[in-house]
C-alpha cells in the first residue's frame, strides 16, 4: 500500500518538474548540452532517416548549438521539399533529444482536362494552366488553373461551365497529378453583333464578312471562328486600301436564356491609302512585299523610308545598280483618301562582270566567295549579277567576320565599286581588298576551377589550345562546348567565364578559362505518368540514365527521342521535379501522351510516261511502248503500338491500270528495346503490267531484320518466300512454255547500306553505297536455284562559285547466276532497266534482250549503267538544272557484257547504249520534281511483229515451216520523263 | 523501497512527460530559402545592442525585422550573382572601435554583449554585412542616379536651411558651401527609391511566404 503523502509528494514533484520544463527552459537553456537522438516527424520523410542524418549540421553525441540548429532548417528547406518546418527539443537525462517536425511540399505530375468535347483541345486547356511539369504545387495555382481554364471554355461558346479540380497525391514521389472535371452546357451560338466605331460601310456587311452565320443560322461560338471573323473583316478593309483599318472584338455579351452570345465589334476604317509607283512598273504583290506598312497595318514615315530602302535594293538585284527611289503623299480624290507615291529613276541597267578579292593568304578565294552575296553576272541565274550597297556591307562583314575567327585580330577588309570597267559603260567591276595583318596565337591556356575528376573531359573539347588562332568566336564556341560538358555530367549550374592577357611575344595571348562546376546532380528515379495501353517495360528500355547516374542533358534528350521514334506518343514531356533546388538526386518525370492508334491514309495520282499501249496478250502493237496515262488510288490502314508493345501493323494498297498490289506488314521497330534493330514481317499480293511483255504476278512472305551498326551503315538479313509468275506473255512460241510457268522462289540475302549523303532527297555531297547478295536454292524451298548480285555506288561533289555545282555520278552492276548451266529464270526475277530512275536513253523498262520474235523486252541477267551529270542552279533558289550522260545497259549474261557502242545486228542488244540530255527541278518540300530529256545517240534496233497473237504461235513454233512476218523497229533517239526526286 | 521506487518512476515519468519545446522554426520562406525564427531574434538582438536599446521581441517588431532580414536576403542573393566581393576587415575594425568606446572600458563591452546574449562575433558580423550591403547598394545604383541642381537646390530651401535654422547656426551657409552636401542628400533619396523599388520587384518574382505562428 503506498502512503497517501508520499503519493501526494511525488504529484507534486511531478507537476512542478513539468511547470519547470514547461516554462521556464529558453532555447538557449539546450545550446551546450549533448545531442542524444534525433527524431522526425513524420517518421516517413522524402529522404531515408540516415542519408537526413548525414546532411544535417547537428549530430548525435556533440553538443548542440542552436546555429547548428538554423543550419539544419536552411539545409533541409534548401532541398525544396518541405513546406514547413519546426525544430523542437526536450530533455533527456543529461542531454537533448531533438526533433524535426515536417510538413512535404508537392510537385507538380500529370495534368489532365476531361469532359470537353472540343473545341477547345485539351492541349489548349492544360497549357492555359500555366502548370508546369515537376515545378512546386500550390492551391493558389490550381485555383488560376481554373480561372483560365474557364475563360478559354467561354471563348469557345460553354459560359455555364463548371471546373472542378480532382487531385491525386503520391505522399512517397511528393507528385500530385491533376485532372480537372469540366461540365458544360449546350455550346452558344452568336447572334446579330452591334457594330460599333467609324466602319465606313454597313454594319451588315461587316457582318456578312465575318461568316458568324451560315445558312442554317448562326453558328456556334468558338475561338478560332471568332478570331477568324475578325481576320475577315481586317482583310477585306485591306482590299479597299484601308491600310490602317483597325478592328477589335471588344466584348462577347452572353444571354442565358437564349444560348446566344451577342458580339460587339469595333471597326475604324480609317482613310483609303492607295500606293502606287511611278517611273517603274512593280507588281502589286511585290509592292506588298517590299512596303511594309502593308504587312503593319499601319503608315508612317518610318515604314514608308523603309519601303523606298527595299525597293531600291530590290532594283539593285534586277541589274539597277544606280536607282533612286524617293516618296511623297497626298490627299486625294474624296474626303478620307490618300495617295502615296514612290517616285522611281531607275537608271541604266548595269552588269557586274566582276567581283575581286585580293590580298587573302590564308583563305582561298572560293572559301571566302561561299560566304558572299554579290556575284558576277552569269548564264542564266544572275543574268546581270547579283549586288546592292546592302550586299556589298554584309559581304565585307561576312569576309571580315571569317577573318576574325580565325585569329586576325587587326584584320581590314574594304570594297571599291568601278563603274564602267575597261571603257564599258554599263559595267561594273567589285574589288574587295583584304588586309589580313597578324595572326593572333594562344600561347597559354589556363584552365581554373576544373576538378581533376572533369579536367581530361573539359580538355578534349576546347578548340583554344596553345598554338590554335585565338579568337572571340572560338572562346564562345569553347564556352559552349566546355558547358555542355558540364551539363551533359549532371553539373547543372556549371558556369564559364574567360580572360585574356598579353602572351610572352607579340600576337600571342594568354588565355584564362574560369569555371565554376557547382553541384553535381544525379537520377532518383523516373517518375512516369500517361502510359494507357503502352508496357511500361517499352519505355523504360528506352530510358537512357538508370538511378545513380549523373543527370546528364543529352540522355535526357536521348531518351526524349527515343520515345518519340517509337511513333506512338502525341508528345513526350520531360522535366526535372523540384528543378532549382538543391538536392543531390533528382526525380525526373515523364510525361507522355499516347497517339492515336489508327491512321487512314487516301490518295490518287496518276502516271504519265511511256506505258501505254494495248496490254492484251494478243496485242503484239509498239513494243517500245506508246505515251501513256495511268490513274492510281492508295488506301492504308496504320494500327500502332499493337499490344503496348510500339509494334505497328500496317496495310497499304494501290490500284491502278498497270498495278494491283497490297501489303501488309507487321513490324517491331527498336526491336527488344535496341534502337539500332528493327524486325520487318511482310506479305506482299502483286499484279503489274509495268514491263510490257508479261504480266506479273507475286505473293510474297517476307522477314527482314534491319541493324544499324553506324549512323550511315545498315545491315538487311532478309529471307523472302515468293510465288511469281507471268502470264499474257508477248513472246514467241519457243519460249513461252520456260516463261509462262510459275516458280516457287525461296530466297535469303543480305543487304548493305551505306548513306553519307547530305540529303537523301536532293544530294549534294557525299557517297551512297548499296550491295545486295542473294541465294535462291532448294534448301529454301526455291524451285529456281541461282544467285543475285546488285552493287550500286553513287558519289556526289560540289564545285564552283560557291559549291553551287554538283558533279553527281552513279554506277550500278547487277548479276544473276543459274545454279546450273541453261536453267531458265522465272521472267519477274530478271534485271529490267531504262526510264526515270535508270538509264534515261530508254522508256520504263525497255532496256536489255528483247524476244527475237514480238521484240519486247525479256529481261537479262546482268546489268550496267553509270550515270553522270552536273547539276547547276538555273533560276531564283528554287530551280536547277541538270546535263547527264547515262550509258549502259541490260545484257543477257555477265559474260556478255561490253563497252562496245555500235548494235551488231537486229539481235545484239550486249551493247552499251549511251544518252545525254537535259533536265530542270524545282524544289519542293518533299524532293524536286523533274523533267528529263534524253537523246540516246544508239537506240537498240529489234524486230517487231507483224500479225496476230496465233500468226506468232505459228510461225515461232519449234518446227514452224512459215516464217514470221517481222519489221525493224528502234527505239526513239529522244525520251521524255517526269518525275519525283533526283535520278539517283 | 515504495517510496524509492515511486519516486523513480516520477522523474521517469517527467523524463518521458516532459514537453518538448519548439526552439527553432521557419519564419518566412522566400523560395528556397528560409528565415528561422532564431535569426530574427538574433537580429533583434544585435541591432538593439548597436542602437543601444533594449531588444524589443514584440509581434510586431518579429515581423518588422523579419521585412528588413528578407531585404537584405534577396540583396544577399544578387550579391552572390554578381559575384561582388566581401568588404575589406579594416572599415569594420573602425566601426568595432566606436562601439567598444562607447562603453568606456572592454571589460564594460564584454558585459554588455552577454547582457544581450550576444558574442564578440555576432557584432562583427553584423557589421560586416552592413557594411557589405551599404557598398553594393553604392556601387548597383548609385551610378544609376543623376541628381539635377534644381533638386539639391529644393532640398537646401527645404530641409538643409530649416534644419540649420533650428540649430541656431550662424551665418547660414549659402547653397554653394554646400552644394556638395545637398547633392549627396540628395542623391542618398534617389538610391533609396531606385533599392525600395528594386526591391519591390525582387520580392515580386519570389515565392514569399510568412509562417504566421512564427509571429505569434
Amino acid at each position: 500500500m503506498i502512503r497517501a503523502g508520499v503519493l501526494r509528494s511525488v504529484i507534486l514533484f511531478a507537476l512542478l518538474g513539468f511547470a519547470a520544463a514547461n516554462g521556464a527552459a529558453a532555447p538557449g537553456d539546450y545550446a551546450g548540452k549533448p545531442v542524444q537522438a534525433i527524431e522526425f516527424d513524420p517518421e516517413a520523410q522524402p529522404y531515408p532517416a540516415s542519408y537526413l542524418l548525414e546532411i544535417l549540421p547537428v549530430k548525435v553525441g556533440r553538443v548542440l548549438a542552436l546555429t547548428d540548429v538554423r543550419a539544419a532548417i536552411q539545409r533541409l528547406f534548401a532541398t525544396g521539399r518541405y513546406a514547413d518546418i519546426h525544430v523542437d527539443a526536450r530533455m533527456s537525462g543529461g542531454g537533448v533529444i531533438l526533433r524535426f517536425i515536417t510538413r512535404n511540399n508537392y510537385f507538380i505530375g500529370r495534368i489532365r482536362v476531361r469532359g470537353i468535347s472540343p473545341p477547345p483541345p485539351e492541349g489548349v486547356l492544360v497549357n492555359s494552366s500555366h502548370m508546369e511539369l515537376g515545378t512546386l504545387f500550390t492551391p493558389e495555382a490550381a485555383r488560376q488553373a481554373v480561372t483560365s481554364m474557364r475563360t478559354i471554355l467561354e471563348n469557345n461558346g460553354f459560359f455555364n461551365s463548371s471546373v472542378e479540380p480532382q487531385f491525386y497525391y503520391d505522399p512517397d514521389t511528393q507528385q500530385v497529378n491533376i485532372t480537372f472535371i469540366a461540365r458544360t452546357s449546350r455550346r452558344a451560338r452568336y447572334s446579330l453583333p452591334n457594330v460599333t466605331g467609324e466602319p465606313g460601310r454597313p454594319a451588315r456587311d461587316i457582318v456578312k464578312i465575318t461568316h458568324w452565320k451560315g445558312w442554317f443560322g448562326w453558328k456556334t461560338v468558338t475561338e478560332a471562328r471568332s478570331q477568324d471573323g475578325v481576320q475577315r473583316v481586317r482583310r477585306s478593309y485591306q482590299k479597299q486600301d484601308r491600310l490602317e483599318a483597325k478592328v477589335a472584338l471588344q466584348k462577347m455579351d452572353y444571354d442565358p436564356d437564349t444560348n446566344r452570345v451577342t458580339p460587339t465589334l469595333n471597326a475604324i476604317a480609317g482613310p483609303r491609302i492607295q500606293i502606287s509607283t511611278i517611273g517603274a512598273k512593280i507588281s502589286r504583290g511585290k509592292l506588298k512585299q517590299l512596303v511594309p506598312v502593308f504587312e503593319e497595318q499601319s503608315v508612317d514615315r518610318d515604314l514608308l523610308v523603309e519601303g523606298a530602302n527595299n525597293i531600291r535594293n530590290y532594283l539593285e538585284t534586277k541589274g539597277f545598280f544606280h536607282s533612286k527611289v524617293s516618296f511623297f503623299t497626298r490627299p486625294s480624290g474624296g474626303q478620307g483618301q490618300e495617295e502615296i507615291d514612290y517616285r522611281i529613276q531607275r537608271g541604266e541597267r548595269d552588269k557586274v562582270v566582276l567581283v575581286s578579292i585580293q590580298g587573302n593568304k590564308y583563305f582561298d578565294t572560293n572559301t571566302i566567295r561561299e560566304r558572299m552575296y554579290v556575284r558576277p553576272a552569269s548564264f542564266i541565274q544572275f543574268r546581270y549579277g547579283r549586288y546592292s550597297d546592302a550586299y556589298l556591307r554584309r559581304d565585307v562583314d561576312a569576309i571580315t567576320a571569317l577573318y576574325l575567327s580565325n585569329g586576325f585580330r587587326d584584320v581590314e577588309v574594304t570594297s571599291r565599286v568601278e563603274h564602267g570597267y575597261r571603257g564599258r559603260e554599263r559595267e561594273i567591276a567589285v574589288f574587295f581588298t583584304i588586309l589580313e595583318g597578324p595572326q593572333t596565337l594562344v600561347a597559354n591556356l589556363d584552365l581554373a576551377g576544373v576538378s581533376p575528376a572533369n579536367r581530361a573531359g573539359v580538355e578534349n573539347v576546347i578548340e583554344s589550345q596553345a598554338g590554335q588562332p585565338f579568337s572571340e568566336s572560338t572562346v564562345a564556341v569553347d564556352r559552349d562546348n566546355i558547358l555542355d560538358y558540364y551539363y551533359n555530367h549532371g553539373y547543372a549550374r556549371a558556369s564559364f567565364s574567360w580572360s585574356l592577357s598579353q602572351g610572352p611575344a607579340p600576337n600571342r595571348v594568354n588565355l584564362k578559362y574560369t569555371i565554376e562546376e557547382g553541384s553535381q546532380h544525379f537520377l532518383r528515379r523516373y517518375l512516369i505518368t500517361g502510359l494507357d495501353t503502352t508496357r511500361p517495360g517499352l519505355v523504360e528500355e528506352r530510358l537512357s540514365l538508370s538511378p545513380g547516374d549523373p543527370l546528364s542533358r543529352s540522355s535526357l534528350l536521348d531518351s526524349q527521342r527515343r520515345l518519340y521514334d517509337l511513333g506512338i506518343f502525341a508528345s513526350v514531356d520531360m522535366a526535372l521535379q523540384n528543378p532549382g533546388a538543391q538536392e543531390r538526386d533528382k526525380y525526373v518525370d515523364l510525361d507522355l501522351e499516347e497517339a492515336t492508334k489508327y491512321t487512314i491514309t487516301t490518295g490518287f495520282g496518276a502516271e504519265i510516261a511511256k506505258i501505254g499501249g494495248c496490254q492484251a496478250q494478243t496485242c503484239l502493237e509498239a513494243p517500245a511502248g506508246q505515251a501513256g496515262f495511268s490513274p492510281r488510288a492508295l488506301f492504308g490502314v496504320t494500327r500502332r503500338n499493337f499490344l503496348g508493345l510500339g509494334h505497328i501493323i500496317s496495310f497499304q494498297s494501290r490500284v491502278s491500270t498497270l498495278q494491283q498490289r497490297a501489303v501488309l506488314t507487321y513490324q517491331a521497330p527498336q526491336f527488344q528495346g535496341n534502337p539500332n534493330i528493327h524486325l520487318l514481317f511482310s506479305g506482299l499480293f502483286d499484279d503489274s503490267h509495268d514491263i510490257r511483255t508479261f504480266t506479273s504476278r507475286r505473293r510474297e512472305g517476307s522477314v527482314q531484320l534491319g541493324q544499324r551498326v553506324s549512323k550511315a551503315s545498315t545491315f538487311l538479313y532478309r529471307f523472302s518466300y515468293r510465288r511469281v509468275g507471268a502470264s499474257d506473255l508477248k513472246i514467241g512460241a519457243e519460249l513461252l512454255p520456260i516463261y509462262s510457268q510459275p516458280a516457287r522462289i525461296g530466297m535469303a540475302s543480305l543487304n548493305y547500306i551505306q548513306d553519307r549523303r547530305d540529303d537523301p532527297t536532293d544530294s549534294h555531297r557525299g557517297i551512297y553505297n548499296t550491295l545486295e547478295a542473294g541465294l535462291a536454292g532448294k534448301y529454301f524451298g526455291s524451285q529456281a536455284d541461282f544467285t543475285r548480285f546488285v552493287g550500286h555506288n553513287a558519289t556526289y561533289h560540289p564545285f564552283g562559285f560557291g559549291n553551287r555545282y554538283v558533279l553527281a555520278r552513279s554506277l550500278s552492276f547487277g548479276w544473276i547466276q543459274p545454279m546450273r548451266a541453261g536453267e531458265a529464270i522465272p521472267l519477274p526475277e530478271t534485271f529490267f532497266a531504262g526510264g526515270a530512275t535508270s538509264h534515261r536513253g530508254f522508256p520504263e523498262n525497255q532496256a536489255g534482250p528483247r524476244d527475237p520474235f514480238t521484240g519486247f523486252p525479256i529481261g537479262g541477267k546482268a546489268l550496267l549503267i553509270n550515270q553522270v551529270e552536273i547539276r547547276y542552279p538555273l533560276l531564283g533558289e528554287n530551280l536547277t538544272g541538270v546535263i547527264f550522260e547515262d550509258a549502259g545497259n541490260v545484257y543477257s549474261r555477265v559474260q556478255n557484257i561490253s563497252l562496245r557502242v555500235s548494235q551488231n545486228g537486229v539481235k545484239d542488244f550486249d551493247y552499251m547504249v549511251h544518252a545525254a540530255g537535259f533536265g530542270i527541278r524545282y524544289r519542293t518540300p518533299v524532293g524536286p520534281v523533274r523533267i528529263d530529256l534524253g537523246y540516246a545517240f544508239n537506240p537498240p534496233q529489234f524486230y517487231g511483229f507483224t500479225g496476230s497473237f496465233n500468226d506468232l504461235l505459228i510461225c515461232s513454233a519449234p518446227n514452224a515451216t512459215t516464217p514470221c512476218k517481222q519489221k525493224v523497229q528502234q527505239l526513239s533517239h529522244f525520251q521524255f520523263h517526269f518525275s519525283l526526286g533526283q535520278a539517283f | 523501497m515504495i517510496r524509492t521506487t515511486l519516486i523513480a518512476s516520477a522523474v521517469l515519468l517527467i523524463a518521458t512527460v516532459a514537453p518538448a519545446e519548439i526552439i527553432d522554426q521557419v519564419a518566412v520562406t522566400v523560395d528556397n530559402q528560409v528565415i528561422t525564427s532564431s535569426e530574427i531574434c538574433d537580429e533583434i538582438r544585435v541591432t538593439a545592442f548597436l542602437n543601444g536599446e533594449k531588444p524589443d521581441f514584440s509581434p510586431a517588431n518579429r515581423r518588422q525585422t523579419a521585412g528588413r532580414l528578407l531585404d537584405r536576403l534577396l540583396i544577399g542573393r544578387e550579391m552572390e550573382l554578381t559575384h561582388f566581393p566581401q568588404p575589406g576587415r579594416e572599415k569594420v575594425d573602425q566601426l568595432l572601435k566606436q562601439i567598444v568606446a562607447r562603453f568606456g572600458t572592454p571589460a564594460e563591452y564584454q558585459r554588455a554583449l552577454s547582457e544581450y546574449g550576444l558574442k564578440q562575433s555576432d557584432v562583427v558580423n553584423a557589421l560586416l554585412r552592413q557594411a557589405s550591403v551599404l557598398e553594393f547598394i553604392d556601387m548597383r545604383f548609385r551610378p544609376e542616379v543623376q541628381v539635377r541642381e534644381e533638386d539639391a537646390l529644393q532640398y537646401y530651401e527645404n530641409v538643409f536651411l530649416p534644419e540649420a535654422r533650428r540649430r541656431g547656426v550662424t551665418p547660414e551657409p549659402s547653397f554653394e558651401d554646400v552644394r556638395d552636401q545637398c547633392e549627396q542628400a540628395v542623391a542618398g533619396q534617389l538610391v533609396d527609391k531606385r533599392v525600395d523599388a528594386w526591391l519591390a520587384e525582387a520580392r515580386g518574382r519570389s515565392r514569399i511566404l510568412y509562417e504566421e505562428d512564427a509571429f505569434q
